[in-house]
C-alpha cells in the first residue's frame, strides 16, 4: 500500500504512458532522449488502468509542450536493465517508475517500442 | 596521457577565406592546453558560442582532447563559407561537408534548452558539452575521410538524458545512438545495430569508433 492505494502487479499487456517534452521530439518522431529519469528519481509512466494518456499529458506544468507516447508493459519487463514498478501517488493511482540506467541501448529498444498516443500541440 | 597541442581560435574572416598560412601562423600564437586540462574554454573566452557570428564564413581548427579516449584528436569545423575550398584539398563530395556543417549549425538550438525547459527539472545543456559532441562527430568524419570510407549520412544532435548530448542515426540499415555526457563527465558511450543482426555497445574508445564506423557505412 502506498497512500491510499495498493500497489498492484501491471499486466504485460497493459500499456504504460510517458509525457514527452517537444524538444525530444522531431514531428512525430520520438528521439532516444525522451527516455529518462527525472532528476534524481527514476522515469515516470502511468499506467493506463487508471489512467488516459490525456490524463498524463495534462499532468505535465505546460501540457501544450507535450507529446504522449505508449510502451507496452511487458516490453520494459523483458529488460534486464529495467525494472517497471507501480508507485501510486496520492493524486495519482497510475503512477510507476521505471527503475534502472537509460543507456544508449535501452533508450534505442524504448523508442522502437513506442507509440505517440498525443501529439505536440500546434 | 595528454600531450600539449595548439588550441585554435576563432577568426571570423571578413572575405569568408584564410589561406593555410595565415591559419597556421594565428595557431602558432594560440594557447596550449596543459595536460590534465581540456580543449574548452569556459563560456566567456574567445571561443565561446556567443563569439560565433550568425552565419559563420570561418575555419576553426581546435584539437579537443576528448578526455574518454584519453588522447588528444583533431576536429575540423567546417563553416559553409569556406566547404568548398576543404572539400577540394579532401577530395570529399561537396554536399558531405556541407551536411556536417548544416548538422552542426543547426544543433546550436540545444543551447537554448535552460534548466527546468520541460517543467519536469531536467538540467540544461552547456557549450561544453555540445563543443565535445560536434568533437566526436567531427572525429567520426576525419576518421570516414582518413580512411577513406567517405562521408556519411548526418545524424541528429539532439538532447539526451541529463545535460547529455545524443548523436542520433536511424536508417533502414542501421541504427546507432552515441551518448556524450554532460560537461567532462565521463566519456561518451554507444550503442550500433546494424540490420543484419551486429549489435555492439560500450565506450567509444579509438576501437570503438572504428566499428561505428564500420556500421555506418552499412548499406
Amino acid at each position: 500500500m502506498i497512500g491510499n492505494f495498493p500497489v498492484e502487479e501491471i499486466p504485460g499487456r497493459h500499456r504504460v504512458f510517458h509525457r514527452v517534452h517537444r524538444a525530444f521530439m522531431e514531428g512525430d518522431e520520438i528521439l532516444p532522449g525522451a527516455f529518462r529519469d527525472s532528476g534524481n528519481d527514476p522515469m515516470s509512466v502511468d499506467w493506463e488502468k487508471y489512467s488516459t494518456a490525456e490524463q498524463t499529458r495534462q499532468r505535465a506544468r505546460k501540457p501544450p509542450e507535450n507529446a504522449v507516447v505508449s510502451v507496452r508493459s511487458g516490453v520494459i519487463q523483458a529488460m534486464p536493465e529495467l525494472k517497471l514498478g507501480h508507485e501510486p501517488l496520492s493524486d495519482n493511482r497510475a503512477h510507476c517508475r521505471v527503475y534502472g540506467e537509460k543507456t544508449a541501448k535501452v533508450r534505442i529498444k524504448l523508442v522502437e517500442a513506442a507509440q505517440v498516443e498525443i501529439r505536440i500541440s500546434t | 596521457m595528454h600531450a600539449t597541442f595548439p588550441l585554435g581560435q576563432i577568426f571570423p574572416l571578413a572575405t569568408g577565406r584564410a589561406n593555410s598560412a595565415q591559419i597556421s601562423a594565428r595557431n602558432r600564437a594560440s594557447d596550449t592546453v596543459a595536460p590534465g586540462q581540456t580543449g574548452v574554454r569556459d563560456e566567456n573566452s574567445p571561443l565561446s558560442l556567443e563569439a560565433l557570428p550568425p552565419e559563420p564564413v570561418f575555419v576553426h581548427r581546435v584539437t579537443y582532447p576528448l578526455t574518454s579516449l584519453g588522447y588528444a584528436s583533431p576536429a575540423w569545423f567546417i563553416y559553409p563559407g569556406i566547404a568548398q575550398t576543404f572539400a577540394t584539398q579532401k577530395g570529399m563530395p561537396l554536399t558531405t561537408v556541407a551536411d556536417l556543417a548544416t548538422a552542426v549549425d543547426r544543433s546550436r538550438g540545444i543551447l537554448e534548452l535552460k534548466n527546468d525547459f520541460d517543467g519536469e527539472g531536467s538540467p540544461g545543456y552547456s557549450s561544453v558539452t555540445w563543443k565535445n559532441a560536434i568533437g566526436v562527430l567531427t572525429e567520426l568524419w576525419s576518421r570516414a575521410v582518413s580512411e577513406g570510407l567517405g562521408g556519411f549520412a548526418m545524424p541528429r544532435i539532439s538532447p539526451g538524458p541529463s545535460g547529455s548530448i545524443d548523436l542520433y542515426w536511424r536508417t533502414e540499415a542501421f541504427t546507432v545512438l552515441v551518448n556524450i555526457p554532460p560537461n567532462t563527465e565521463g566519456g561518451a558511450t554507444f550503442y550500433a545495430r546494424a540490420a543484419g543482426g551486429t549489435e555492439v555497445e560500450g565506450s567509444l574508445d579509438a576501437e570503438s569508433y572504428r566499428t561505428v564506423l564500420a556500421i555506418l557505412k552499412t548499406e
